[in-house]
């Protein structure tokens, strides 16, 4: 039996999916969040983990170096694979907004500028609502450009709105849902369909039990 | 040393030398032959066309992919970005007007890939077959049969055949009232397998309940053919579609019949690879290797757009892709040497003799100068040569090195070429 890999975006969601595969009877040898491996092995079920950058993850499977892939939605929106997206793990939840110093201002006669971490992402949506837009790649502390007069407003991931707060800005108007996403390459969906959805099943019957679990809690509070 | 720029290779394109170009021409030659065999006749078509030509195709592939050149009066020319469509023009125009052609092709196809991560993205080597004037299961039956029997012929082990339904879909989307917007998002969805989204977007449409279920049933008809057939029963909502899924069913069961159960699977989710397929569709993959290998399907339409209406059915095998998948499970066989024949130019004469006599018997046979009978010396400058047998042919007598370094003495040219030839 040939090893099945699984390509992980470092950083937490690796930490979420690893908690989730071990709820699944999943362990993996040597593995805790500080360790500077990049991969790891399960002899018995012939599983091996491999860390990447997030925005490696789809790169990894669609060209069938990982079989599968747990990676944001925002990567996969940026990068869009050819790949089977085919489970929302319900974790690593935030959102895509646009946020600046003021409203945008329709009527404005120059060019409206967006800086962002995700350009296409950015372009995509100003696109659909019919704004022409240029669009300033960023690879970090997107949250100055608006202040240091670089771009007009700022498309970038939201999760508890507390660095916009705290640098001045605002969310102007919310983009999209994000939340972890586990990828399949095209072919090993069908040349390993047995062991994938075996994997798949058992983590949907984990996560449809703890929704549940959270749900009653709430229930009860 | 900083090499200019201008003397890399372009991204996206690839150098291919000796073995890997052996290997790969072994492979065409291979394939060709098993088409020749099945009737397919060979056909040509030019490297660049008229832009229009693929931009005013209904359904083919995304204009901002075509490799673009400027002609003298100014008309835009590209790179053959498909290798079917001009094919369909050859077809369609033919005069004789036969009952159906049979053709294949060998041919390089390009494309202007955004992702630049592979060596052969903009420029990969496809052979095919293209299958004229015939609908139904007949020609479906032998195009899919004998891209199977392909890519054994080409080597490959553990293939996986995935077939789809073009019409199964299309035939239930036209009784749904969506712009066709909505149509192609409901349709990527499908295709990703990406249920979740789906049940999202068909929240917000405004689609009859009972048509929401069957649409979210979509992206789940996929596996064993029997177990999909009887799932996809239960969605018939029209005749249309019991007759395209009777196709593939009937199909599906000649190819049991004939053997091919343990290559089949089904994937009614499958819809749409290139937008002119019209039926039975279908994906060639290999375990462990992560892209299609062969591609194919029904495209009932296309002739028509050149002023013949003829059914047609076909596959493109993906050459690169192909050696790609074997290059990690067989090491590619080094074609070396068989001969090294060193003489010096008075003995000239004597070598080439030699040299042409051996390779009439089909061996590979280079042939060296000497300055001077120290042969030994040019022998060891040769390593990494990958020569079997090192043969000085001297004034007086003719020297033969063997494989295992062991020497031979030949008084004579005869004397040698009877030795050899006897083996």
């Amino acid at each position: 039996m040939d090893y099945m890999n699984i390509a992980l975006a470092k950083g937490r969601l690796a930490s979420e999916t690893m908690d989730l595969l071990r709820e699944i009877g999943i362990q993996f040898n040597g593995w805790s969040e500080n360790s500077r491996k990049l991969i790891f092995e399960e002899p018995v079920q012939k599983l091996k983990v491999v860390l990447v950058k997030a925005n490696d993850v789809p790169t990894y499977v669609e060209k069938g170096a990982a079989d599968m892939g747990i990676v944001g939605k925002d990567t996969l929106l940026e990068k869009e694979a050819d790949v089977y997206e085919i489970m929302d793990l319900g974790f690593g939840k935030c959102k895509f907004s646009v946020a600046g110093l003021n409203q945008i201002q329709s009527t404005s006669y120059h060019k409206l500028t967006v800086a962002s971490k995700y350009p296409k992402v950015a372009k995509d949506y100003f696109y659909k609502k019919g704004i022409a837009v240029d669009t300033i790649y960023l690879s970090g502390s997107v949250e100055l450009a608006p202040l240091m007069g670089l771009s007009d407003v700022i498309v970038d991931i939201v999760e508890t709105g507390r660095t916009l707060k705290e640098n001045g800005l605002r969310v102007i108007e919310d983009i999209t849902d994000i939340s972890a996403r586990l990828i399949v390459n095209k072919a090993s969906f069908k040349t390993k369909s047995h062991r994938i959805h075996r994997l798949v099943e058992d983590m949907k019957h984990v996560l449809a039990t703890k929704g549940e679990e959270d749900h009653d809690e709430a229930y009860q509070s | 040393m900083l090499m200019n720029k201008a003397y890399h290779v372009p991204e996206g394109a690839a150098n291919l030398q000796a073995n890997e170009l052996e290997l790969k021409e072994n492979k065409i030659y291979v394939i060709n032959e098993l088409f020749r065999r099945y009737g397919y006749h060979p056909v040509e078509t030019p490297s660049f066309e008229y832009y229009d030509l693929f931009s005013e195709i209904e359904g083919t592939i995304d204009v901002d992919q075509m490799i673009k050149l400027i002609d003298q009066n100014g008309k835009i020319l590209v790179l053959r970005p498909d290798a079917t469509i001009p094919i369909a023009r050859i077809a369609a125009q033919n005069n004789g007007h036969q009952p159906y052609y049979k053709f294949s092709y060998t041919t390089n196809v390009f494309r202007m890939n955004d992702s630049f991560q592979s060596p052969q993205s903009r420029e990969f080597t496809q052979s095919g077959v293209e299958f004229f004037g015939k609908e139904g299961l007949e020609a479906d039956l032998e195009v899919i049969t004998l891209a199977v029997e392909t890519l054994k012929r080409a080597d490959l082990e553990d293939i996986t055949l995935d077939m789809g339904q073009a019409k199964f879909f299309k035939e239930f989307m036209k009784h749904i009232q969506i712009s066709r917007q909505a149509t192609n998002e409901i349709q990527k969805l499908i295709e990703h397998k990406n249920f979740f989204e789906l049940e999202k977007r068909l929240s917000q449409l405004n689609i009859e309940n009972r048509f929401k279920e069957i649409i979210l049933k979509f992206p789940k008809l996929y596996g064993q053919p029997e177990e999909v057939f009887s799932k996809a029963e239960e969605l018939l909502i029209n005749d249309e579609m019991k007759q395209e899924l009777d196709k593939l069913k009937n199909l599906s069961r000649m190819l049991v019949e004939l053997g091919y159960e343990k290559y089949l699977s089904i994937d009614l989710g499958l819809i749409n690879h290139l937008n002119y397929y019209t039926g039975i569709i279908f994906q060639g993959y290999v375990q462990g290797y992560g892209k299609p290998v062969v591609v194919g399907g029904r495209y009932d339409h296309l002739a028509r757009q050149f002023g013949r209406d003829l059914p047609a059915t076909g596959f493109a095998i993906y050459i690169d892709a192909l050696l790609d998948a074997q290059r990690n499970s067989q090491n590619a066989p080094i074609h070396g040497t068989d001969f090294c024949i060193m003489f010096h130019e008075r003995n000239i004469k004597n070598g080439m003799k030699i040299a042409s006599l051996l390779r009439e018997q089909g061996l590979v046979v280079e042939t060296e100068f000497l300055e001077n009978d120290r042969y030994e010396d040019h022998i060891a400058n040769r390593e990494g040569r990958n020569i079997l047998y090192e043969l000085a042919v001297l004034d007086e007598k003719l020297h033969l090195v063997q494989p295992d370094r062991t020497h031979k003495t030949f008084k004579d040219v005869e004397s040698f070429l009877q030795d050899v030839l006897q083996k």
